[in-house]
C-alpha cells in the first residue's frame, strides 16, 4: 500500500500548532512539501517549517487569514510556485465563539461561519483549479463530532461543521470525474492547545466518561487519518466522514 | 505515521480464498504479520498463499455454519504462534432473491453465515485480546445495510447486524484496547462479476461518481489501516470504501 507522498505537495490551513501542525509534520514525515499556513502565530509556524527541514523536507509558512478570500491566491500560489503543483488540501483552520445561541451575537455567528465554512468553500475552489489540471487532488476537510452530534454552547461551531460534511459530500460529487477526492474527518476529543483552554478539569472529566477507549485522541491519532486519506492508498474513498473520536460517536 | 507494519503479530483472517480476503492475507503476511487464513471453497488459492508465505501463512478450512468454527480458528493461531492481534472477518455468502420469493433457507443461510458465524470468531477472539490488553477487529461488511440493494435484504440484514454487533462489542472491549471497525466495500471488481448480466460493468461504472468499479486492492488499505496501530482512536466506526457511490 503506497503511504508514500514523495513529488506530493500539501497546504495545510491552521497548521502552526494543535492538530494542523501534526497533519503537516506527518505529511511532510511521509515525503509531501508543505504550506504552513498560520494566522497570528508566525514563530510556531516557522518552528513547523524549521522542524520539516531540519529532517530532509521541504515546507514554507504562509500567513493567510481564511475568513479573508483575498489571501486564498496567495496560498495556492504558495503550494504551486514554489513547489510546482497542489495536491493535498487540508482545510484544518478553524474558530470558536462559545456561546449559548441565546446570547450569541450575530458576529460570532458570522465570525465561526466565515472561517469555518464559508472561508474553506472559497479556498477549496481556488485549490480546484491546479488540481483539475492535474487530474488528482485530495481535500481533505476537519469537521468535528460536534457537526454530527451538536454541543450546547456551539450552535454556530456546530451548524458550521455540520454544513461542512455536506459541502465534502458536493465537492466528491462535481470533481470525481476529475480524480479528485474530498473527504472528511471529525475528530472527537484531542489534547491540544485549544482544548486545554476551554475545559475544565470537571469538563475535561465528563468528557472522558463518554470515550469508550478511556482517553482523549492526540493530534498524531488524526495525522495517520490524513496521511492516509492523501496518499494513493484512498484512491476508492470518496464523500465519506471518518470520525476519530475513540468511539464516542459511532454513528 | 507510523508505518502500517505487522512484525510479530498474529491475525486470523476468514474468507482467507476470497476475492479481497485473499488480498488481505498476502498484505498481512508482506508486513510481517502470521495469519491463519480461514477458508471453505478454493483451497487452490490458500495453498498458493501458503506456497508463498511458506511459514507465515496457515490454511485452515473452516465452514462458518458450524457453531465452532470460529473456534477452531482461533484455537489454531494461538497454538501455533501463541497470540492473537487482529481479526478479519472477510468471508461472504449471498443467497439473492426478492423478499416476497426468498425461501427461509436462503434466509438463515446468510444470517447463519454473516452474522452468527462473524459473532461467533469475534467471541473467541476477544479472550486472547483482552488478556493481551490489545486487539483488532475489523469486519469487511458493505453498502447493502447503509443504502439497501435489490434482491439482498438477507444480506443486508445480516451486514447490518454486524454493524450494530460491532458498535455494542466495541463498547463493551474498549477499556482492553480492543478496537472493532468495519470496512463497506461498494461495487468491487470480482470473480463472480463474470456471471452477472452483461449490462452489470456498464452500469456500475456510469452510476459510480469515479466513473469506475473499486478495485480489490483499492480496500486493502483501508483494512490495513483499522488493523494497525495507526488508527488507535478508531473504534465503531464504517468506512465507505465505494467511490462516492452513495456516501452514506
Amino acid at each position: 500500500m503506497q503511504l508514500d507522498l514523495t513529488e506530493r505537495v500539501a497546504l495545510v490551513t491552521g497548521a502552526s500548532r494543535g492538530i494542523g501542525r501534526a497533519i503537516a509534520l506527518a505529511l511532510a514525515a511521509s515525503g509531501a512539501a508543505v504550506v504552513v499556513n498560520y494566522r497570528g502565530s508566525e514563530s510556531a509556524a516557522n518552528d513547523v517549517v524549521e522542524q520539516i527541514t531540519q529532517q530532509g523536507g521541504r515546507a514554507l509558512a504562509v500567513q493567510a487569514d481564511i475568513a479573508d478570500e483575498s489571501s486564498h491566491d496567495a496560498l495556492i500560489k504558495a503550494a504551486t510556485g514554489n513547489f510546482g503543483r497542489l495536491d493535498i488540501l487540508v482545510n484544518n483552520a478553524g474558530i470558536t465563539r462559545d456561546t449559548l445561541l441565546l446570547r450569541m451575537k450575530a458576529d460570532d455567528i458570522d465570525a465561526v461561519l466565515n472561517t469555518n465554512l464559508r472561508g474553506i468553500m472559497l479556498l477549496t475552489k481556488a485549490a480546484l483549479r491546479p488540481m483539475t489540471k492535474q487530474r488528482w487532488g485530495r481535500i481533505i476537510n476537519m469537521s468535528s463530532i460536534i457537526g454530527l452530534t451538536g454541543n450546547a454552547g456551539q450552535a454556530n461551531y456546530a451548524a458550521a461543521k455540520a454544513g461542512l460534511l455536506g459541502f465534502t459530500k458536493s465537492v466528491a460529487l462535481e470533481m470525481a470525474s476529475r480524480n479528485i477526492t474530498a473527504n472528511a474527518i471529525c475528530p472527537g476529543f484531542i489534547e491540544t492547545d485549544m482544548t486545554a483552554h476551554a475545559f475544565t478539569d470537571e469538563l475535561r472529566a465528563a468528557a472522558l466518561q463518554r470515550v469508550p477507549l478511556g482517553r482523549f485522541g492526540s493530534p498524531d491519532d488524526i495525522a495517520a487519518t490524513t496521511v492516509f486519506l492523501a496518499s494513493e492508498a484512498a484512491s476508492y474513498i470518496t464523500g465519506q466522514t471518518l470520525a476519530v473520536d475513540g468511539g464516542w460517536t459511532m454513528y | 505515521m507510523s508505518a502500517l507494519t505487522f512484525h510479530n503479530q498474529v491475525a486470523v483472517v476468514t474468507g482467507g480464498s476470497g476475492s479481497i480476503g485473499h488480498l488481505i492475507v498476502a498484505a498481512l503476511a508482506e508486513r510481517g504479520a502470521n495469519v491463519v487464513a480461514g477458508y471453505h471453497q478454493h483451497d487452490v488459492v490458500v495453498n498458493a498463499l501458503q506456497k508463498t508465505f511458506s511459514e507465515q501463512v496457515l490454511p485452515v478450512q473452516a465452514d462458518l455454519r458450524e457453531p465452532d468454527a470460529g473456534q477452531l480458528l482461533v484455537d489454531t493461531a494461538l497454538s501455533r504462534w501463541n497470540r492473537l492481534d487482529i481479526l478479519i472477518t472477510a468471508h461472504s455468502m449471498i443467497a439473492n432473491a426478492p423478499v416476497a420469493e426468498m425461501s427461509l433457507e436462503q434466509w438463515h443461510a446468510v444470517l447463519q453465515v454473516m452474522l452468527r458465524g462473524t459473532m461467533g470468531i469475534c467471541r473467541a477472539a476477544l479472550r486472547p485480546m483482552q488478556r493481551a490488553r490489545y486487539g483488532r477487529i475489523v469486519t469487511l461488511t458493505g453498502y447493502q445495510p447503509l443504502a439497501g440493494a435489490l434482491d439482498q435484504a438477507n444480506y443486508a440484514a445480516a451486514l447490518g447486524g454486524v454493524l450494530g454487533f460491532g458498535k455494542a462489542l466495541a463498547r463493551e472491549v474498549a477499556a482492553w484496547g480492543i478496537n472493532i471497525n468495519s470496512v463497506a466495500p461498494g461495487l468491487i471488481e470480482r470473480a463472480q462479476i463474470a456471471a452477472f448480466d452483461p449490462s452489470y460493468v456498464p452500469w456500475a461504472t456510469n452510476i459510480v461518481p469515479l466513473k469506475r468499479l473499486g478495485k480489490p486492492n483499492e480496500v486493502v488499505p483501508t483494512v490495513l489501516l483499522l488493523a494497525s496501530e495507526a488508527a488507535s482512536y478508531m473504534t465503531g466506526q464504517t468506512i465507505m470504501v465505494e467511490g462516492g457511490w452513495r456516501m452514506v
